[in-house]
């Protein structure tokens, strides 16, 4: 088994470029996913055709009390230009007693901002009413009734989340990629022959899988830890010190996901066909799983359903569980046991198509 | 040339399961999309109710007794008492959000679950059984009576603990609750400022404000957005799935063959180029015409709109071309499939990333998204999403011209790699 | 030592093999002869305990060989079709973890891959990728990582396919040495006549997944101990001198050649003089006769009725 787990490696470092490939893309796209930290906050550029500076610098002000949103002050032709390069989404024209928002794309975030912008308004317009007819000045409105939120611990109360959430998605995400499009050797190895050349040794199937697969599965976690550390060291984002769970977590699911590239090479014979189904898969349980946007947008029955059955979720939340929420493995049991269920399930079934389609192959 | 083409275009019509996978494969995302997605609009987004625990103090008689006895305390007279205790009561912010929280329209959205302990609400929480924990505290409504009428410097506090800070569930939440404080707190220091004159109003639920466009087109909606995204990046994986094709070739020997039949090596690179280039132009239109037949996502464009499309479509067809005979050139050079493939994937992942083509990056960072459209698929992204907002022609060629530029140089790379005498 | 008994596979529908019962003593060099497709890697492949058979069994030993494969697995080499190595690793690299994967470990598997490399020729190139081998030598590689664990019985699945004349004499003589001086049983598969006549002492042939004859090379030609083979040379082809000829009562089967017709007929009968005549009377003119000793070409020709490379 070590024979065959230490060939592997020996292999991986004889091609340099996929080394160097497999190295330099998680670190460029663990730098990119830290560019998302970036900003704190959801900025919105706003401008006006008929306020004076002062009196739009005076509307940024009163729309700045509340720190859920950013408002910045930029001007209509560049809003224009970000908007039209689709580098911004939208945009808050004010004037006296109206607003105007311009919008080039749908946003998730758009319908809490302009229910919140109209509440301004509409407090203003009212404050205006009364002073006005009352004959009395400014008024002042105190803060009688406060909302405090709180998260259960204290990581979980940043805004960070939903982009931390965005981060750890995008990094198990890529390393779904690597470990299936490495996995692809299996394939290769049936078609080249080394693979039998095995079997008629006197290594034992058990060993010969084992030994592949613990190639894999210390890759993956190479990989996704390789990723954290990036994250923790160079970018700083915090991940707290569950390390045991955030390990448990990371090697359950490089589990399930081997288990998961074992039905895949089971079920698609060449590399090249492997080339078309791996990013389908791959894409489309990140998309299931909620790697992309947060799952309680979804609506859809099906979808919920199919959700359930995703590994990616299951990381994910996992993973939110161990960094945010403080939990222990005990209480990490629900996605760790979804995920050693889905890992032996797949690779039951892989296994056995794996040796089906052998069963049919001489020499 | 042409027979290399119609050679390929065969092989490729032949094994069905690859044509399906490459052509209709990106549906089945759409599909998704779709469904998880569709309803996912401007105005209203549907999310089924979800409970929340609400945790309250002391019973509102408990609090208005000990609120005699404070006006008592006071040395408010005794006549009066009785009027500021019915005032008190009929402000009573506690008495009036447990009323907002079971009203209906808030019900369609919140399910509130009363729970007597706070111990027992935060388990709940933690089981993930409610989504969050509205505690109204002993002593909130004497707090705020306290500062209304007495101008004391107290606050009535009202806690929200949810499990992560920063999701759909506790936004609903935290704008109900505000609203709800926002809209006491305005009323409140009107009334004290007009002393009482002011009639208290609900705000008018009047809209201050309207939604424009750049044009007059519509708003580009998230579906639209995801399917374009989509399609883009998978029109970027035809590119090393046709680059391994090569690969095989060689290893079967078909590239040796047709090498020494005095075939010029540029028809080899070319013929991958326009192979590629089809290949893409197929599937953009399944992916454009499926999905607005099936989920209407481009309906109610003119035919104008359309004839730009296909244009659009062509030219990113023709870099996705130029990318194929790149990633060819870099197999064959490399002599290995391995290497390319999963440069080719995860490449293109990561394009797929920084273009937006998962989620819009420049909620990352806008640095983020200025380098996306610098990538094929993003620039392609932007400009149509571009010709979808009802830009014209003029306005969008920039991009074009930069993704077509960006062909160019890629075809003169792979040429430059191609390996010419290499033939085993 | 191994022995099939009624070895049956079957794909789906088409049978592939069909109750072979072959058998290999200690120290033989058994040949298995047949045109592609007849069943041969099949056969071999249930034989090397890669593939279960549909049913039958093989024995080694006298032991049900699928029941305990390990014990099998460990004496046996077997040499695949195709360069089933990892290309981009060295041959010493690859020769080392083969070497492992059947136990050999240290010194000795250092000891056992220089020999090895010596044997088939390669010290010189060790560090190299396979990669970047001749055909040739990848095929010399192919097989000396089989050579390792010195297994006692080699199978070997047409290892000279598509390599020069050079390289394949080359390995024939290494396999001939390691059947004659170190008492390797060796079980060759080849549609190459030329090279089962050489190398083995006993043949199966097979086709359409059955065997259909076998015996030492002489057994199986003594097939046609009554029968003769007789070549003919002529100035022009004529189709009635072809239709004339294969209907004399001594002819059993007349084919085309490149500048005449090879014949085979029953022995002892006056054919010469009926073929002369039959020149005469149809008047093609025979440049040339011979009369050639049968060979296994010429058997599976009278079995089947079709040449080897069809």
């Amino acid at each position: 088994m070590w024979t065959v787990f230490k060939l592997q490696w020996i292999r991986l470092f004889k091609q340099p470029t996929l080394l160097i490939t497999f190295l330099g893309m998680t670190l460029v796209f663990v730098y990119f996913l830290a560019g998302a930290q970036g900003e704190q906050t959801i900025t919105i550029p706003t401008f006006s055709e008929t306020l004076s500076q002062e009196e739009q610098s005076d509307w940024l002000d009163r729309l700045n009390e509340e720190e859920t949103f950013e408002f910045i002050e930029s001007d209509y032709e560049t809003v224009y230009e970000d908007i039209r390069m689709n580098e911004r989404a939208f945009a808050l024209g004010l004037e006296e007693d109206r607003y105007q928002f311009l919008i080039g794309r749908e946003d998730m975030e758009i319908s809490t901002l302009i229910q919140y912008v109209n509440q301004i308004y509409s407090e203003e317009q009212r404050l205006e009413q009364v002073s006005e007819s009352f004959g009395i000045g400014e008024i002042n409105v105190g803060s009688y009734i406060l909302v405090e939120t709180t998260g259960r611990t204290e990581a979980a109360s940043s805004n960070e989340i939903y982009r931390m959430a965005v981060v750890v998605g995008m990094s198990l995400y890529f390393s779904v990629y690597s470990i299936l499009y490495l996995m692809t050797n299996l394939v290769e190895e049936k078609q080249t022959g080394t693979w039998q050349r095995l079997i008629f040794s006197p290594l034992t199937k058990t060993r010969l899988y084992a030994g592949q697969l613990l190639h894999y599965m210390l890759v993956g976690v190479l990989q996704i830890t390789l990723a954290l550390l990036i994250l923790r060291y160079l970018v700083g984002i915090e991940f707290g010190t569950n390390y045991l769970e955030i390990g448990v977590i990371i090697i359950c699911f490089v589990f399930a996901i081997v288990s998961l590239g074992m039905l895949l090479m089971g079920l698609v014979g060449s590399p090249q066909q492997l080339q078309v189904v791996i990013p389908i898969v791959a894409t489309s349980m990140a998309m299931l799983g909620g790697a992309f946007w947060p799952l309680e947008v979804v609506s859809n029955r099906i979808l919920l359903f199919l959700a359930e059955l995703m590994p990616i979720k299951y990381g994910i939340q996992g993973m939110m569980g161990a960094v945010l929420q403080d939990r222990t493995l005990s209480q990490l049991l629900e996605p760790i046991g979804a995920l050693i269920l889905t890992g032996i399930i797949l690779m039951g079934v892989g296994i056995n198509l794996m040796e089906r389609v052998s069963e049919n192959q001489s020499i | 040339m042409f027979s290399l083409i119609k050679k390929d275009t065969l092989i490729l019509t032949r094994s069905r399961s690859d044509l399906t996978e490459l052509l209709l494969m990106p549906f089945i995302l759409i599909a998704i999309l779709g469904l998880a997605l569709g309803n996912l609009t401007l105005s209203e987004f549907t999310i089924n109710a979800f409970p929340v625990a609400l945790v309250q103090g002391q019973s509102i008689d408990r609090e208005l007794e000990d609120w005699e006895e404070v006006l008592e305390n006071r040395g408010v007279p005794d006549d009066t008492i009785p009027l500021l205790t019915s005032q008190a009561e009929a402000m009573a912010p506690g008495i009036q959000l447990s009323t907002l929280l079971n009203d209906d329209e808030v019900a369609e959205w919140i399910q509130v679950v009363e729970y007597a302990s706070n111990e027992d609400a935060l388990e709940a929480l933690d089981e993930g059984e409610v989504a969050g924990v509205i505690t109204i505290p002993d002593g909130f409504n004497a707090s705020v009576w306290n500062a209304v009428m007495f101008d004391e410097d107290e606050t009535g506090v009202i806690s929200l603990e949810v499990q992560n800070f920063d999701n759909v569930t506790t936004d609903i939440i935290r704008s109900v609750l505000s609203t709800y404080a926002n809209q006491f707190n305005l009323e409140a220091s009107i009334a004290v400022a007009t002393e009482g004159g002011a009639e208290a109003s609900g705000l008018s639920d009047d809209n201050y404000g309207e939604i424009t466009t750049l044009t007059a087109a519509d708003p580009i909606s998230s579906f639209q957005y995801y399917t374009i995204g989509m399609g883009v990046m998978f029109a970027l994986h035809t590119a090393p799935a046709l680059a391994s094709r090569a690969f095989k070739e060689k290893k079967q020997h078909v590239f040796g063959r047709l090498m020494i039949s005095r075939m010029s090596p540029l028809t080899f690179l070319g013929s991958k180029m326009i192979s590629g280039t089809i290949i893409t132009f197929l599937q953009l239109g399944i992916l454009f015409g499926l999905s607005t037949l099936i989920f209407g996502t481009l309906r109610g464009y003119p035919l104008r709109f359309w004839i730009d499309l296909g244009m659009l479509s062509l030219a990113f067809s023709l870099v996705v071309g130029a990318i194929t005979s790149l990633l060819t050139s870099i197999t064959l050079y490399s002599n290995s499939d391995a290497s390319s493939g999963f440069f080719g994937g995860i490449l293109v992942t990561l394009f797929a990333f920084v273009g937006g083509s998962f989620t819009p990056v420049e909620q990352f960072s806008e640095a983020l998204r200025s380098i996306g459209n610098w990538t094929p698929n993003g620039a392609m992204m932007t400009a149509y999403l571009q010709l979808m907002q009802g830009f014209n022609m003029s306005e969008i060629s920039p991009l074009v011209t930069r993704v077509a530029g960006m062909t160019a140089v890629l075809l003169v790379i792979s040429v430059g790699l191609f390996p010419k005498r290499r033939l085993d | 030592m191994l022995e099939t008994k009624d070895l049956t596979k079957r794909f789906k529908s088409k049978t592939a093999v069909n109750q072979v019962n072959l058998y290999l003593e200690k120290g033989e060099s058994v040949g298995l002869l047949g045109p592609n497709g007849a069943g041969k890697s099949t056969t071999i492949s249930m034989v090397a305990t890669l593939l279960p058979p549909t049913s039958g069994k093989v024995r080694f030993n006298n032991t049900d060989a699928w029941k305990n494969p390990q014990a099998l697995r460990q004496v046996l080499g077997v040499v695949p079709q195709e360069i089933a190595l990892y290309e981009e690793l060295s041959a010493y690299e690859n020769m080392k973890f083969f070497g492992k994967v059947y136990g050999l470990k240290g010194k000795l598997l250092e000891k056992r891959i220089e020999e090895v490399l010596d044997l088939i020729g390669l010290t010189e190139r060790k560090k190299d990728a396979v990669r970047t081998y001749s055909g040739g030598m990848k095929r010399r590689i192919n097989i000396g990582v089989t050579l390792l664990h010195e297994p006692e019985i080699l199978i070997m699945d047409e290892p000279t396919v598509g390599i020069d004349p050079q390289s394949r004499n080359y390995i024939l003589d290494m396999i001939r040495e390691l059947n004659r001086s170190r008492g390797i049983t060796v079980l060759y598969t080849s549609h190459y006549m030329e090279e089962v006549e050489k190398l083995c002492d006993r043949v199966y042939i097979m086709d359409h997944g059955e065997i259909i004859a076998s015996g030492t090379n002489d057994e199986l030609k003594s097939i046609l101990s009554n029968e003769e083979t007789i070549h003919i040379t002529v100035q022009t082809h004529s189709l009635s001198f072809e239709e004339k000829l294969s209907q004399l009562p001594a002819v059993t089967q007349v084919s085309e050649e490149e500048q005449g017709y090879k014949v085979i007929a029953s022995k002892g009968e006056n054919l010469l003089e009926d073929i002369f005549e039959l020149s005469r009377q149809t008047q093609t003119k025979i440049t040339g006769v011979s009369l050639q000793t049968p060979s296994l070409e010429d058997v599976f020709l009278h079995l089947t009725g079709r040449t080897l490379r069809d």
